[in-house]
């Protein structure tokens, strides 16, 4: 994820679960923002998209799965060209989701934030 | 793509502070402070003190800057939270301190409304009660998941208290708080949970009347001691409790509700009903975000997105209340 000095790269950013999470949310985005990202609401138009995950409940597991292949369909059908699985989906699957699910790009798991820092 | 696949996963220690920039995503009036991270707790249903590590709180001063911040930017209401929000500060100060930290947001001018979410049940200290029942802006709301009441389920859950313990502090809490509002949660087929243990619930759930309650049925979680427990629940059984208590929980929380009207409340306006012009939305002190329910009410004047208004209850629904703003 560099800094393109001309067109700045598009975040689109999905959050699930709980507020906890929301506010991991809010941080991200604002770090992104402050290095240069714009953020969109429109995923087509994201080049990256980032889904902050929740891992806790069997329900909740399945909408995080949802939501990433949701959102992998961009990188066929719009500009997509990173998929970011963040939050406790990737925290405590991460082995398994590296395995099954090849549509993912990075993973960021509890202490991504200092990773949004670079 | 043949790119490179990118993989950060370690140990969660991170807490964030009031120094990082935060996008706030929720309405303009209203923000979430997290003022603890992770978990101590070893409760055998639950994932999550693997997930998000070990509790550790943010320091008084941290969150105090913050909320000044939010409050600076126009927020009204703040929520705090944490997984385990009534041990905030036994790691950094060696006691119980939501209390202390309370005394002082109370005192943030401008702050109209603190929020408490995630209590636990054994560390609700008299000090905690005192400062919510002395602040005006604490909202006299308190969310305290209990997950259940019969004792053997309650000890299988490793859960800190027993039956009799939250009798006693429900009690307290509406003697020392009047008019205070009680929320919890329930997991009914909890692992050996049988018919039994089950009308237990109901019956401490008639006997205690929390005004809300949200019932979740029981997640086998790999990792967790509750996973390998062998006398799991079928789904069906769980689907039928689910059903059971939230229809005892509609008729609870309908009365309640029903005892509102005539009573004056304090109304956060959140929206204008489309297509009318003086029917506003609102959502009452004593009902959290997205999880509780919502107060419809006519104004003669105009009101903005994000006053605080006193509302005349006249109507009562299970969840939302209706009513006209108070002259």
């Amino acid at each position: 994820m560099r800094k393109e000095a001309a067109m700045p790269t598009k975040v689109g950013f999905v959050s699930l679960g709980c507020p906890k999470n929301l506010v991991d949310s809010e941080v991200m985005l604002g770090i992104l923002k402050d290095s240069g990202f714009e953020i969109t609401s429109k995923e087509e138009n994201a080049d990256v998209l980032i889904v902050n995950t929740c891992g806790f409940i069997e329900p909740a597991k399945e909408e995080s799965i949802r939501h990433i292949l949701e959102l992998a369909k961009y990188k066929e059908a719009g500009k997509c060209k990173v998929l970011v699985v963040a939050g406790c989906l990737a925290q405590r699957y991460s082995s398994e989701l590296l395995e099954e699910m090849p549509e993912i790009d990075a993973w960021l798991g509890r202490n991504m934030f200092r990773r949004f820092q670079i | 793509m043949g790119q490179e696949r990118i993989s950060h996963i370690s140990e969660p220690q991170f807490i964030y502070n009031e120094h990082l920039p935060r996008l706030l995503s929720t309405p303009h009036y209203t923000a979430y402070v997290k003022v603890a991270e992770g978990c101590d707790n070893r409760c055998a249903y639950c994932a999550i003190p693997d997930i998000r590590g070990k509790f550790r709180s943010r320091p008084i001063e941290s969150i105090e800057v913050e909320v000044k911040n939010l409050v600076a930017k126009g927020v009204k209401e703040v929520i705090l939270i944490a997984q385990d929000t009534t041990r905030y500060g036994l790691d950094l100060y060696g006691k119980y301190s939501l209390d202390i930290l309370l005394n002082r947001l109370g005192k943030v001018t401008g702050l109209r409304w603190i929020r408490i979410m995630y209590c636990y049940p054994n560390r609700f200290t008299n000090e905690l009660i005192d400062i919510i029942a002395e602040t005006p802006t604490i909202c006299k709301y308190i969310d305290l998941p209990i997950q259940h009441a019969s004792d053997k389920i309650l000890s299988a859950m490793g859960r800190p208290v027993n039956q009799e313990q939250i009798r006693s502090l429900v009690k307290d809490l509406r003697k020392k708080i009047p008019g205070v509002v009680l929320r919890t949660s329930f997991i009914v087929g909890f692992p050996g949970e049988s018919e039994n243990d089950f009308q237990e619930l109901l019956a401490f759930m008639k006997e205690m009347k929390f005004d809300r309650a949200g019932v979740f049925t029981y997640s086998q979680e790999e990792g967790t001691p509750a996973a390998t427990m062998t006398d799991q629940i079928s789904d069906d059984v769980k689907q039928e409790r689910y059903h059971r208590a939230m229809s005892l929980q509609k008729d609870i929380a309908l009365a309640h509700n029903q005892a509102r009207i005539g009573q004056v409340l304090e109304v956060l306006v959140e929206e204008l009903v489309e297509g009318s012009r003086n029917i506003y939305i609102g959502r009452s002190s004593l009902d959290a975000p997205e999880i509780d329910g919502t107060v419809e009410f006519s104004s003669p004047r105009e009101l903005s997105v994000g006053d605080i208004v006193k509302v005349t209850i006249n109507r009562a629904l299970e969840y939302d209340l209706m009513g006209e703003l108070a002259q």
